[in-house]
C-alpha cells in the first residue's frame, strides 16, 4: 500500500458526528478541574471517612469520585491493610475463588500512529512489521489451543492492513479453527477505535469484548504523547466504547496504561469513564478493566524520561482502588507484570490474567519471543500449566469459561447479576467445568493432581445442592468425553 | 392451537425484529404471567441480552433459537406443560419467520 492510499484512509477514519453526540455542551466527562479539586480536598482523610467508603464499596455499590478520592489519598498503611483484605472479600462474593486465563494473539504490528511510549510507533525502525495471514493465524491458534487456552484476546496495529474487514476475517478464522477437543470458544478484541458501522461488522462475526484503551486521561499529555496519526483525537478514542455500546458489542473494556501521567489522575479518569457509560447506556459500564504498567520496549527511550512511573507498592494500591470503585466489573492483570507481583495483586480482587503468553508476532507457532516484534517485554513468561498450578496451590480455580456472551449473560443482564452479587452462582460452577476440561485434556501430571483435588473441595463448598448435583452430572461427562458443558 | 397461542401468533403482523420480540413479549406475558423471558440478539458465537428477565439466574434455562438473528430463553419453562411449551415454541417460530 502506498503512502497516499494510506493517507486517505487515515483521513476517513473519524467521524465527528460519531463523538459530538456524547459530549456535552461540547465538554467530554473528563472534568479535569473537578478531578484535581477532588484529590486536593479529600487529602489526608480520617479513618472513618476513609472506612464509611470501604463499607459502602462491600456493598457492592459502585463509589462516586469524591469517594474514590478519599481511598486514593489515604496515607494509613493499617487502612491499606483494610482495604486490600476488602478489594478481596468483594472479588469473591462476585465472582466466587476463581480467576479466567486468557492468551493474547498480536496479529499485526503495522501502525499508523506516533505514540511516543510504544514500540509499534510508526517511526521506529528497530521494530520487525508483520502481519499474520490466514494460514499462519491458524497455526498460532493452533498452537494455543494445543496449551489448552480457550479465550484469546486478538491484538491488532491501526493500519489499513489490519482494517475491520481484516479483523472479521481473523475472527473467522479463530472460531472456526479446531484441534482434537480443542477450540478457541470466546475472541476479545484489542484494536483502534471504530466507528459504529465497523463496529457492526465485528458483532456479526461474534466478537466477545471490545477493549480500547485511552492509555491517559489527562488530556495535554494525551496530545504531547499522541503527536499524529488517528490517534492523536483524544476524543475519538474516548468515546470508542460509547460506540461499541450503541453497535450491540455491549461488553467492553476500558483501561489506562499507568506511567504516563499521575496515578491518582488516571484511576479517576478510568472511573469517570465507567460512570459515563453507566449514565449513557441504562446503567452498563465497562465489563472489565485493565491497568497495564508502561513497560521496556525495542527503541523507546520515553520509560527512562518519565517521572510517572509506578512502583509495585503504589500498583497494588491503585489496582485495590479500582476494586473497590467497581466491585463488580472484571478486572485484568496481564502478564507484563512480573510472577511475584501477579501472586500479590491477584489477591486484591483481580478476575482474568493471560499465561503462557507470547506477544511476538507469529511466537506461538515458533515457540520463541522475537523480541523486535514485540511491542514491549513480558515479564511473567510462566507457561499456561505452571500458572495454572500457581494458582490451583493458593486456592483459585482456573476458569476457561465462555459461557455468558453465548448465552444472553451479556449487558445489562451481566451488569444486573453482578451488581447484586449473584455472578459466582454462574462463576464458579463453570470455572469447575471448564477446569476439567483443562486437567482431562492438557495438564501436566503434578497439575492434574492438584486441580482435582481443588475441584473436590470447590464441589463441596457450592451451596446449592441442585447446581451441585448438576455440576457432579457433567463431570461425569467430561470424564466420558463430552466437551463444553455450562450451565 | 390454545386461545393463548393463537393470541401471540395473531398479535405479531406487520412487526419484525426487536418490536417485534417486544409484542411477543408481551402477549406471551399476558396470558402466562409468571415465565421468566429473556430476549437475546444472535450475531455468531454471540447472544447478546435484549430485555427481559435480569433478576434471578436460572440454571435450566431453555435455549430456542427463534431465527437467525433473535432467540429466547424461557428460565422457567417446567412450568409449562410439554405440549403447551411446545406450541408456544411453534408459534413463536412462526411469528419470526
Amino acid at each position: 500500500m502506498n503512502n497516499t492510499s494510506i493517507k486517505d484512509w487515515v483521513a476517513n477514519i473519524v467521524k465527528p458526528e460519531q463523538i459530538k453526540k456524547y459530549m456535552e455542551n461540547g465538554r467530554d466527562f473528563i472534568n479535569e478541574d473537578r478531578i484535581n479539586d477532588l484529590l486536593q480536598s479529600k487529602k489526608q482523610p480520617d479513618k472513618n471517612e476513609v472506612r464509611e467508603v470501604i463499607a459502602k464499596s462491600l456493598e457492592l455499590n459502585r463509589l462516586e469520585l469524591e469517594e474514590t478520592a478519599v481511598l486514593l489519598n489515604c496515607t494509613d498503611e493499617e487502612i491499606w491493610q483494610e482495604m486490600y483484605e476488602v478489594g478481596l472479600k468483594i472479588k469473591q462474593k462476585v465472582y466466587g475463588r476463581r480467576i479466567v486465563i486468557f492468551a493474547p494473539l498480536y496479529i499485526s504490528n503495522h501502525c499508523v500512529n506516533s505514540c511516543v511510549y510504544c514500540g509499534y510507533r510508526k517511526e521506529n525502525k528497530d521494530s520487525v512489521r508483520y502481519q499474520l495471514n490466514m494460514n499462519e493465524l491458524q497455526k498460532e491458534i493452533e498452537a494455543l489451543v494445543s496449551k489448552g487456552h480457550k479465550r484469546l484476546i486478538l491484538v491488532y496495529g491501526e493500519h489499513p492492513s489490519s482494517d475491520v474487514h481484516y479483523i472479521a476475517d481473523t475472527l473467522k478464522v479463530a472460531y472456526e479453527t479446531k484441534l482434537d477437543n480443542g477450540e478457541i470458544r470466546r475472541c476479545n478484541i484489542n484494536a483502534a477505535p471504530m466507528s459504529i458501522e465497523d463496529l457492526e461488522i465485528l458483532k456479526e462475526v461474534g466478537i466477545g469484548t471490545f477493549q480500547v484503551f485511552q492509555e491517559t486521561y489527562h488530556h495535554q499529555t494525551y496530545r504531547r504523547l499522541h503527536p499524529r496519526g488517528i490517534k492523536a483525537d483524544y476524543h475519538w478514542r474516548l468515546y470508542a466504547l460509547h460506540r461499541s455500546m450503541e453497535a450491540g458489542v455491549d461488553d467492553v473494556g476500558i483501561g489506562a496504561l499507568f506511567g504516563l501521567y499521575d496515578w491518582k489522575f488516571e484511576v479517576m479518569g478510568l472511573l469517570s469513564h465507567a460512570i459515563d457509560l453507566e449514565k449513557h447506556f441504562g446503567g452498563v459500564g465497562p465489563h472489565t478493566i485493565s491497568f497495564p504498567r508502561l513497560e521496556p520496549a525495542v527503541n523507546t527511550p520515553f520509560i527512562e524520561k518519565t517521572s510517572y512511573k509506578v512502583n509495585d507498592d503504589i500498583f497494588k494500591k491503585l489496582v485495590t482502588v479500582i476494586r473497590l470503585a467497581v466491585p463488580y466489573t472484571g478486572m485484568i492483570l496481564t502478564a507484563r507484570e512480573n510472577a511475584a507481583v501477579r501472586r500479590e495483586v491477584i489477591q486484591v480482587g483481580c478476575t482474568q490474567i493471560d499465561a503462557g503468553s507470547n506477544i511476538a508476532i507469529g511466537g506461538y507457532s515458533k515457540g520463541d519471543p522475537v523480541h523486535n516484534r514485540q511491542q514491549f517485554i513480558l515479564g511473567d513468561n510462566r507457561s499456561l500449566d505452571e500458572t495454572i498450578r500457581d494458582l490451583a496451590d493458593i486456592g483459585y480455580i482456573t476458569s476457561f469459561c465462555t459461557a455468558g456472551y453465548r448465552c444472553g449473560r451479556t449487558g445489562n443482564y451481566f451488569m444486573d447479576i453482578a451488581k447484586q452479587g449473584k455472578v459466582h452462582n454462574l462463576c464458579m460452577p463453570n470455572a469447575i467445568l471448564t477446569f476439567k476440561e483443562y486437567l482431562k485434556d492438557y495438564a501436566s501430571a503434578e497439575t492434574r493432581e492438584i486441580g482435582e483435588r481443588l475441584i473436590a473441595k470447590e464441589i463441596s463448598a457450592l451451596p446449592n445442592e441442585p447446581v451441585k448435583a448438576k455440576v457432579e452430572k457433567f463431570l461425569q461427562q467430561i470424564d466420558a468425553g463430552d466437551r463444553d458443558l455450562y450451565l | 392451537m390454545s386461545y393463548k397461542v393463537r393470541n401471540i401468533t395473531n398479535s405479531c403482523h406487520c412487526s419484525s425484529g426487536e418490536e417485534l420480540a417486544k409484542i411477543c413479549n408481551r402477549e406471551i406475558l399476558n396470558s402466562y404471567p409468571w415465565l421468566r423471558l429473556r430476549w437475546v440478539r444472535i450475531h455468531g458465537h454471540r447472544w447478546s441480552y435484549l430485555f427481559g428477565n435480569s433478576n434471578e439466574i436460572c440454571m435450566n434455562a431453555k435455549k430456542i433459537r427463534l431465527n437467525e438473528d433473535y432467540g429466547i430463553y424461557i428460565d422457567n419453562h417446567e412450568s409449562l406443560d410439554e405440549q403447551e411449551l411446545g406450541a408456544l415454541i411453534a408459534a413463536l417460530k412462526r411469528c419470526f419467520q
